[in-house]
């Protein structure tokens, strides 16, 4: 309890006044009074009459108020951003450091727990709470980055009610801040943080080696099929000038490795890598340099990035073996779709069929670049389409080995049937052999099967992504079986072990039909799809799929179905049925993240869980996963916690379509690049914080805790108070009319008036 | 290559379309069947070729409407029809009245327009100067176009006249007044309109097939050396 006098309904600045008044008054009273007998006696009457009226006027009252003593706050916060991580000259990390110190001084802990209320942080970029326990072991990294500043803030707001009486913070004192200052929208405020004792884990002066993948730029906007130049920022202290190689890796596949000279004195060189991005959608790209001896940090020796490889546009490869309506109507609706830069090339003439006639002036044909679209700037197109075609005889066996290097790296090759190829009008293309997804007869035989052919969609492929666009998978479906029948098909064998018919031909009437060429059931492969390394390979078995193209009746069954077919083969993310982003390609360790899953078309239960890279290309569940299903535009929204560091993805499964499907993206979990790289302790920003607030800065050597005096007690008001007026008695009226009488009666007795 | 006739009219110039398919196969590399077809335009049959070849050398009766609409049909889904006038005297005038009258029909606001002389159509695969067939009275052709490619084509020369052959291999028809060169370029504006239907502006599209690819070109030297 806190008694103290109260005047209620007064200010501080009335209170004044009236004083000045009533020391006024006095003064007057005072000087009016000539020297004589009871001069005294009339004085302290008249202070007394004027102390009355001050009482009634002022109205005083006596507040008994509960005030709570309690033990001052002490924040403890420590840095367990990744530059923590990095080891000093003794080899022992800043992070184990820290734990010694508090080991050290658990005793120092018990005391000054017992004189205060101290709170434990963790922080990187905010604070979070802590057990105390928990800080004699090394932090694992967390958070984005460093922001001292923004640490301190946080920790401050937890208490919002209570004067801070001291801070203890350890950081390591590297701070991306020092390089780069952050805006910031609220700063540290004016709220006192009492005592500030900084502790640094690193020593002044203290020897450091380090080489860091600094920056790794020019990452924006990646088309892919286009060579993507990397601009590469390597730092390095205290290593001297020597050769290191850095290499570029997409997908833990090596792309690209230059090797640079690092400056003799610390400072930073460029390295120019760059990769050729085949497939759109998110990438892992890492760029490395090997550990040096007694480096301070191996983590930052290696930058990993999630990338999102885009497609502006489809770059398509058309070579057809002669101008026919099959290629005349492809071509037609392969240039109408959507984003297509296509290149075109048809034999207008065959040279062995018309030996005789001269190339003069009087036509204008080219002739046909095969070195340099089949070896030079394959890798450039999205999807070659090989339309009735034979590649040239002199080089045949190498430039179907440039086909085979495209589509193993990822690209798209569509063979479209006709009378020129597939052997029905020569040998059986043997160099294709690898590539095609279609065994080759056991009996030759001239030319195609001609009679009826109806398609058909096998029960199987029914759910297959190439029906999954536009009107629905239903719809695509019923109309390739409402479609009229074709005319003819090649015979083949049947599907090559892995590949999948998406299209049967069935039936027929007429000549090539019987014999011993004919399918199980009279089913023949009509469309076939399969993968081939990263890549994919399709292939259409005839030559007059055209006719549903030219057919008013089929409407838009020939450009969806080709429309459908060229995404699959290339891979197009947004044509999958199934589909799943993570918000963010990068995530802070302990950051919550969004991850939506997307099924066309279907309402769903979609599961998602969290992967680990292990290796290059292999990952491993973490064990966190959550299901959700999804809403009326068929998303489905997951929150995750990101935990670990590295690369990462989520693998999203919905059974839907009549199967189970599977769709993934990548992630990577670490800290700002900038906070990775940048691990030199300069205590620069912990300076600047003591300047800022006042305090000192100290080593987790000498940390002088002996003169870490945070303020003692501090009382909390509850409210909770009492008042009892002293004005209010009739004494102090008596007291009022006895002053002033014996003041009138003495005044004409005593002759001062 | 198939040839229509309207209203049971029996075909004008009943081989030139063999004729024609005969030089393309020697001259290119397009695969055409050397069979004699005729289809009647009120057939569904249209709709089996994209290519047709229509000509006439009298008055045109009125088509009866499935005749318009099938023309209507091939000609939006894709198809090329070449039309002949092969009259001559007041055949030439009433098949080109009758024509221009039933087109109307057909696609109501369109009128055919001559063919510029730096169309596609006149190097799709010869170089092409002349647009004469067995006679040299017009110095242009006419088309009609739909989704910027030319779906008709009409010539006033009787262009197939140039390309007849009697059942000796003789040609039918002296090309007046060119003689031998100005029946092979007959054969050449033939042999170009049939590329066209097939290839439409393939060629355009070649002048710009040099600045695509050097413009994404991948040299081994531009990839990325995994060995440097």
């Amino acid at each position: 309890m806190e008694t103290t006098l109260h005047f209620p309904g007064h200010t501080a600045w009335s209170l004044a006044v009236v004083s000045l008044l009533a020391v006024a008054g006095v003064a007057v009273f005072l000087w009016r009074l000539r020297p004589g007998r009871g001069r005294r006696l009339l004085a302290g009457l008249r202070l007394a009459a004027l102390g009355g009226v001050l009482l009634g006027y002022l109205q005083p009252a006596v507040r008994v108020e509960e005030v709570l003593r309690a033990r001052s706050p002490v924040l403890v916060l420590v840095d367990e951003s990744a530059s923590m991580q990095a080891r000093g000259a003794d080899g022992q990390r800043r992070a184990e450091r820290v734990a010694d110190f508090f080991r050290r001084n658990s005793g120092w802990s018990d005391d000054l727990e017992q004189r205060h209320d101290v709170r434990w942080f963790a922080c990187s970029d905010h604070a979070r709470p802590v057990d105390r326990e928990s800080l004699e072991a090394p932090l694992p990294p967390r958070g984005a980055s460093t922001d001292l500043e923004a640490c301190l803030v946080s920790a401050v707001a937890s208490i919002p009610s209570r004067e801070v009486a001291g801070v203890l913070l350890v950081t390591d004192g590297a701070d991306p801040d020092e390089t780069t200052p952050r805006r910031r929208d609220r700063p540290a405020g004016s709220r006192s943080l009492g005592s500030l004792w900084v502790l640094l884990a690193s020593e002044p002066e203290e020897p450091f080696r380090d080489v860091a993948v600094a920056a790794v730029g020019g990452l924006e906007f990646v088309p892919a099929r286009n060579l993507a130049e990397v601009r590469v920022r390597i730092e390095a202290a205290g290593v001297g000038s020597r050769a290191v190689t850095a290499t570029l890796s997409l997908d833990g596949e090596v792309a690209d490795s230059k090797e640079v000279r690092l400056p003799p004195q610390d400072g930073a060189v460029e390295a120019p890598l760059s990769f050729l991005p085949r497939e759109p959608g998110r990438h892992v790209l890492e760029v490395a340099v090997p550990v040096l001896d007694g480096e301070a940090s191996e983590a930052n020796n290696r930058a990993q990035a999630a990338i999102t490889v885009v497609r502006d546009r489809l770059r398509v490869l058309h070579v057809a073996g002669h101008p026919s309506w099959d290629e005349r109507f492809l071509r037609e609706a392969l240039r109408q779709r959507r984003g297509v830069e296509m290149v075109s090339f048809h034999t207008l003439r065959d040279p062995e069929v018309t030996p005789d006639l001269p190339a003069d002036d009087t036509t204008l044909l080219i002739p046909f670049p095969a070195e340099e679209i089949f070896v030079r700037s394959v890798e450039s197109f999205d999807l070659v389409v090989l339309q009735d075609y034979e590649l040239p005889e002199a080089d045949r066996e190498r430039f179907a080995a440039s086909l085979e290097r495209y589509v193993r790296g990822g690209g798209g090759l569509l063979f479209f049937g006709g009378s020129f190829t597939l052997g029905a009008q020569g040998p059986w293309p043997d160099h294709l052999a690898s590539l095609l997804p279609v065994l080759k007869p056991r009996t030759p035989r001239r030319g195609m099967m001609s009679g009826r052919f109806e398609a058909t969609i096998p029960i199987r492929a029914r759910g297959h992504p190439v029906f999954a666009r536009r009107d629905g998978p239903r719809s695509l479906i019923e109309r390739i079986q409402a479609a009229p029948p074709l005319p003819a098909i090649h015979a083949l064998e049947g599907v090559a072990p892995g590949a999948e018919t998406v299209i049967e031909a069935v039936g027929g009437e007429g000549e090539g039909v019987s014999g011993d060429l004919s399918t199980d059931e009279g089913r023949r492969p009509l469309v076939v799809v399969s993968r081939h390394g990263k890549g994919m390979v399709g292939l259409v078995a005839t030559d007059t799929l055209w006719r549903w193209a030219f057919d008013p009746a089929t409407g838009r069954l020939y450009p969806d179905l080709l429309d459908g077919l060229v995404a699959y083969l290339t891979k197009d993310p947004e044509a999958l049925p199934l589909r799943v982003r993570v918000e963010r390609d990068l995530v802070a360790p302990g950051q919550v993240f969004g991850v939506e899953g997307f099924a066309a078309g279907v309402a769903a239960e979609v599961t998602a869980r969290i992967e680990r890279a292990v290796g290059p290309g292999g990952f491993e569940p973490t064990g966190v996963e959550g299901s959700a299903r999804t809403d009326a535009g068929g998303r489905a929204v997951f929150r995750f916690v990101a935990d670990g560091s590295g690369v990462h993805r989520v693998v999203v499964t919905a059974r839907a379509w009549g199967e189970e499907r599977t769709a993934s993206d990548v992630f990577v979990v670490g800290p700002d690049p900038a906070e990775a790289s940048r691990v030199a302790a300069t205590g620069r920003a912990a300076q600047a914080l003591v300047q800022r607030f006042g305090g000192e800065v100290h080593t987790l050597s000498a940390p002088a805790l002996d003169r870490f005096h945070p303020r003692g007690e501090s009382a909390v008001r509850t409210g909770a108070h009492v008042e009892f007026p002293i004005w209010d008695h009739p004494s102090v009226l008596l007291l009022i009319l006895t002053a002033l009488g014996l003041e009138w009666y003495l005044e004409r007795r005593l002759g001062q008036g | 290559m198939v040839q229509v006739t309207t209203d049971g009219l029996p075909p004008a110039r009943p081989d030139a379309a063999l004729v024609l398919a005969q030089e393309v196969r020697a001259r290119t590399a397009v695969q055409v069947r050397l069979d004699r077809v005729v289809v009647p335009l009120q057939s569904r049959a249209v709709f089996e070729s994209p290519f047709l070849l229509w000509v006439g050398d009298r008055a045109l009766p009125p088509l009866e409407d499935r005749e318009v609409a099938n023309l209507h049909g091939f000609l939006t889904a894709g198809g090329f029809l070449l039309v002949d006038n092969a009259g001559e005297g007041a055949g030439l005038g009433a098949f080109d009245r009758g024509l221009r009258a039933q087109l109307r029909r057909a696609f109501p606001g369109r009128t055919l327009q001559p063919v510029p002389a730096d169309h596609v159509l006149m190097r799709t695969f010869y170089r092409v100067t002349s647009v004469a067939g067995r006679r040299a009275t017009y110095g242009e052709v006419e088309g009609l176009t739909l989704d910027d490619r030319l779906a008709l084509v009409y010539s006033r020369n009787d262009l197939t006249g140039a390309w007849s052959r009697d059942g000796f291999g003789n040609w039918e028809f002296e090309a007046v007044p060119g003689g031998p060169s100005q029946r092979e370029s007959a054969i050449r504006l033939g042999v170009n309109l049939v590329m066209y239907a097939l290839l439409l502006d393939y060629k355009d599209e070649q002048a710009h097939v040099e600045y695509l690819l050097k413009k994404r070109r991948l040299r081994p030297e531009d990839l990325p050396d995994r060995t440097r």
